[in-house]
């Protein structure tokens, strides 16, 4: 008996023995370590990589096009992490590795590697082969590089940057239309004619036009291209630049993906959003993380974006160079036909007139095209929620919330430019109960007693991605706490139109990720190109306490 | 009220069948067509007091039906899936409509207002009227029902000098100096009449130009109508009917 306890005992210590010499990085479920292999396919040093269990996520593959011996590796708040290299026996006087912490410490400064990890035996897989510690390396807040090369190769250097900073946002520093221009200041008529006749195209250099997000673009043959420029990040090939193009259409379209950073500035070509539309840019670090981590529960790429609409102009009566040419004609024949001017001027005023009402007719079209655009997420979400109710054999319900979304649907396919106050109730009223399907929240949607709300008219779907967003962000996770409050209240002329609820709230100085808001923004935008004398406000005030969304509509009553 | 139910897509019948049963238990219907000749037939047969007849059915009209029909001795519920030109002339007929998939709710308040109408009889005049109007070819102006608590007047477009919204009523002016109250709201009236060139000037105005005399530039900006009367053009109107009136 003492002795099958001896034996007990001495199993568990052996166990736990074993337990001890387990150390803190990764392994797998039979116990071997869990490596990764960190350096290039074209590299001939194969360093191996472990982590801790503290790594949340790891990405391994992200070489850069600039040099084929050169990876690097993104690790999700590690701590820890382990090096090592497979090296035979007879080689290992000529390999020769650096670490270098933050591009400025070198943790080790070329030197060959000295420490035995595991000899593998002559039944191994790699017999004469030795497994080389490179070294612990704690990497909280740190990049570690490592550089490895074995002589006498010595100009062959592998690099393997191991990332273990967060991910910076990415920071739009600005951005710049670039447009063919000739640069005629200070020229005399003949100074300019002689320019434009001898140079040709020579003449015309790049001209540059900061724009801000939300603004409208109108493209003409001259715009050649956008160019963005963002804060440095050091790792700019990861971050992926998208831009994806709303219009009526073609409801969402990607129009170009690129990662082509030159000295964090990107070119896009004017190619990619020459049709009319509004444009979403984004940008946000793109790397594959592995998934044979489980914590890394869903992550959300740092990003940010901004919107612009390109609003497309009628081909001119005269291209701008030919406008410019004989404009340069005109001023060398000078007063001689000053009449023959007048009507110029007359004629190009009339135009002018012209197109001013043809932007609005465009900006028309441009809102429609934006409102059109109920949340595909939503509109299957709801019909789920009434397949639900059918399957529950709720007959009654199923039907009351199925005419609620034919009510919707048909209002967003009917196009209309204005809808009652009454009618804008109704819709809301369908679309949250519908939502309410899917959480629960309570709302309540009110108007000042003084407001005609039966004949009182704004534009449709205004209110709608407000709305929504304040569902999806702000209430969605909180239950039955969660509270939406909408309202309609009158200010002497002003109509003030306000969403609020009770979620987290979010950053209003951030540029907003979500597309909902992007795209009011620029309709919004639109609507003050529209309505030039009722001009459009919007104000978002976000804190702990939730969001508190108004649109203000100057002397709309 | 015996009915009977018309149309192409068998799906949409039972729909309306099961609807009526659960919530209309004084509709009986006696039968159902699912195209022109067959509901020909039925309502021949059957001489029913209500019919819910699709507009559309392949390439034929409910309307096409109807001008099949001398005598017209039962009321009418047009049934539809889109709001297209078919229903634009049921409204200008001011007569009853429901869109699919049908709200059990419109159709309790639709076949409450076909008993109404059907104890009155006052549903052939205006289907008649529905007909004559689309049979119309000449691209003159339209006219509109305008139904009032004991008669519906057809009044021609170019007679309408202007509406103006009280709550949910419409005030009608027209040329001729009469003042006709309609309980519906005057949204209902600017979607009708917009496309036939009215202006909404104003929140509670409606406006057909061609009785504009002037704009007057008092209060920032007013309609001086034919007859003397003064309309208020509301700001973010001002542009808009402006460039309606230089036309």
């Amino acid at each position: 008996m003492k002795k099958i306890i001896h034996l007990l005992l001495l199993c568990l210590s052996l166990k736990s023995f074993g337990q001890e010499k387990k150390d803190i990085f990764l392994s797998e479920a039979n116990g071997n370590s869990m490596l990764y292999g960190i350096s290039s396919p074209y590299s001939n040093c194969p360093v191996s990589l472990r982590i801790d269990e503290r790594t949340k996520w790891i990405s391994i593959g992200n070489l850069e096009s600039g040099d084929p011996l050169k990876n690097n590796v993104f690790l999700g708040q590690a701590e820890n992490i382990h090096l090592e290299m497979r090296i035979h026996k007879d080689s290992l006087k000529y390999y020769r590795y650096s670490i270098i912490e933050n591009d400025s410490v070198f943790l080790v400064d070329d030197a060959v590697p000295s420490k035995i990890n595991f000899i593998w035996n002559s039944q191994s897989d790699f017999p004469g082969y030795y497994t080389m510690s490179l070294g612990d390396y704690n990497v909280v807040g740190k990049n570690i590089t490592v550089k490895v090369y074995k002589l006498p190769q010595k100009f062959k250097v592998n690099t393997i940057i191991i990332h273990n900073k967060p991910l910076l946002t990415p920071r739009i520093l600005d951005k710049t239309i670039l447009s063919s221009s000739v640069n005629i200041r200070g020229l005399s008529a003949r100074e300019m004619i002689d320019l434009v006749r001898n140079k040709g195209r020579k003449a015309f250099f790049l001209k540059q036009l900061p724009f801000k997000a939300g603004d409208s673009i109108v493209v003409n043959d001259s715009i050649k291209s956008m160019a963005i420029r963002m804060m440095n990040t050091g790792v700019d090939f990861i971050y992926k630049l998208k831009i994806t193009r709303y219009s009526s259409d073609y409801p969402e379209e990607t129009v170009l993906t690129a990662d082509n950073w030159r000295n964090s500035n990107m070119i896009i070509d004017a190619e990619y959003f020459k049709k009319p539309g509004i444009y979403l840019v984004t940008i946000a670090p793109e790397i594959y993380r592995s998934m044979d981590l489980p914590r890394g529960t869903s992550w959300t790429p740092p990003g940010t974006s901004f919107g612009f609409t390109i609003i497309e102009k009628k081909a001119r009566l005269f291209s701008e160079k030919q406008l410019i040419i004989y404009g340069l004609i005109l001023c060398a024949i000078g007063g001689a036909i000053f009449g023959a001017t007048l009507t110029y001027i007359k004629k190009k005023e009339s135009k002018k007139l012209a197109l001013q009402h043809r932007d609005k007719e465009i900006a028309k079209l441009q809102l429609e095209s934006v409102r059109s655009q109920l949340n595909p997420h939503f509109l299957f979400n709801a019909l789920a929620g009434i397949q639900n109710l059918m399957n529950k054999n709720e007959i009654d319900n199923a039907n009351r919330y199925l005419t609620k979304f034919a009510r919707l649907t048909r209002n967003v396919l009917d196009h209309k430019e204005l809808i009652s106050l009454t009618s804008e109730k109704t819709l809301l009223d369908d679309y949250l109960q519908m939502e309410q399907l899917r959480f629960g929240f309570q709302y309540h949607i009110t108007a000042s007693p003084d407001l005609d709300v039966e004949n009182i008219e704004i534009p449709a779907m205004l209110l709608q991605p407000f709305v929504e967003n304040a569902v999806k962000h702000g209430i969605a996770e909180k239950g039955n706490d969660g509270k939406i409050e909408i309202s309609f209240i009158k200010a002497e002329t002003d109509l003030i139109l306000s969403v609020k609820d009770n979620g987290d709230g979010f950053d209003t100085v951030k540029d907003y990720a979500g597309l909902g808001l992007a795209l009011t923004k620029n309709r919004i935008s639109l609507l003050n190109s529209i309505y030039k004398e009722t001009p459009f406000l919007l104000a978002i005030k976000a804190d702990a306490e939730g969001t508190l969304i108004q649109v203000t509509i100057n002397q709309w009553l | 009220m015996r009915a009977i139910l018309v149309d192409d897509e068998v799906a949409n019948l039972e729909n309306l069948k099961i609807l009526l049963h659960k919530h209309c238990p004084d509709i009986k219907v006696v039968a159902s067509a699912s195209n022109v000749d067959e509901a020909l037939v039925q309502v021949t047969l059957h001489h029913p007091d209500l019919l819910f007849l699709d507009i559309q059915m392949g390439k034929r009209t409910g309307f096409d039906l109807l001008n099949l029909l001398n005598e017209k001795t039962f009321e009418v519920v047009f049934v539809t899936a889109y709001d297209n030109y078919g229903i634009q002339a049921v409204k200008f007929a001011a007569l009853d409509y429901l869109l699919k998939p049908v709200d059990p709710e419109e159709l309790k308040a639709a076949v409450e207002k076909a008993e109404i109408r059907f104890r009155n009889k006052i549903n052939g005049e205006q289907l008649n009227f529905l007909l004559s109007q689309i049979k119309k070819s000449e691209p003159g102006s339209p006219k509109i029902a305008l139904p009032q608590q004991h008669e519906i007047r057809y009044v021609s477009v170019n007679d309408i000098v202007r509406c103006v919204a009280d709550n949910t009523y419409t005030f009608f002016f027209l040329s001729n100096g009469d003042k006709i109250l309609i309980s519906k709201p005057l949204k209902e009236y600017s979607d009708l009449l917009k496309p036939q060139g009215f202006v909404r000037a104003h929140q509670s105005h409606l406006i057909n130009p061609k009785f504009v005399k002037s704009w007057l530039k008092e209060d920032g900006g007013t309609l001086l109508m034919d007859n003397g009367d003064k309309i208020p053009v509301s700001k973010p109107n001002r542009e808009m009917v402006k460039e309606m009136l230089g036309k």
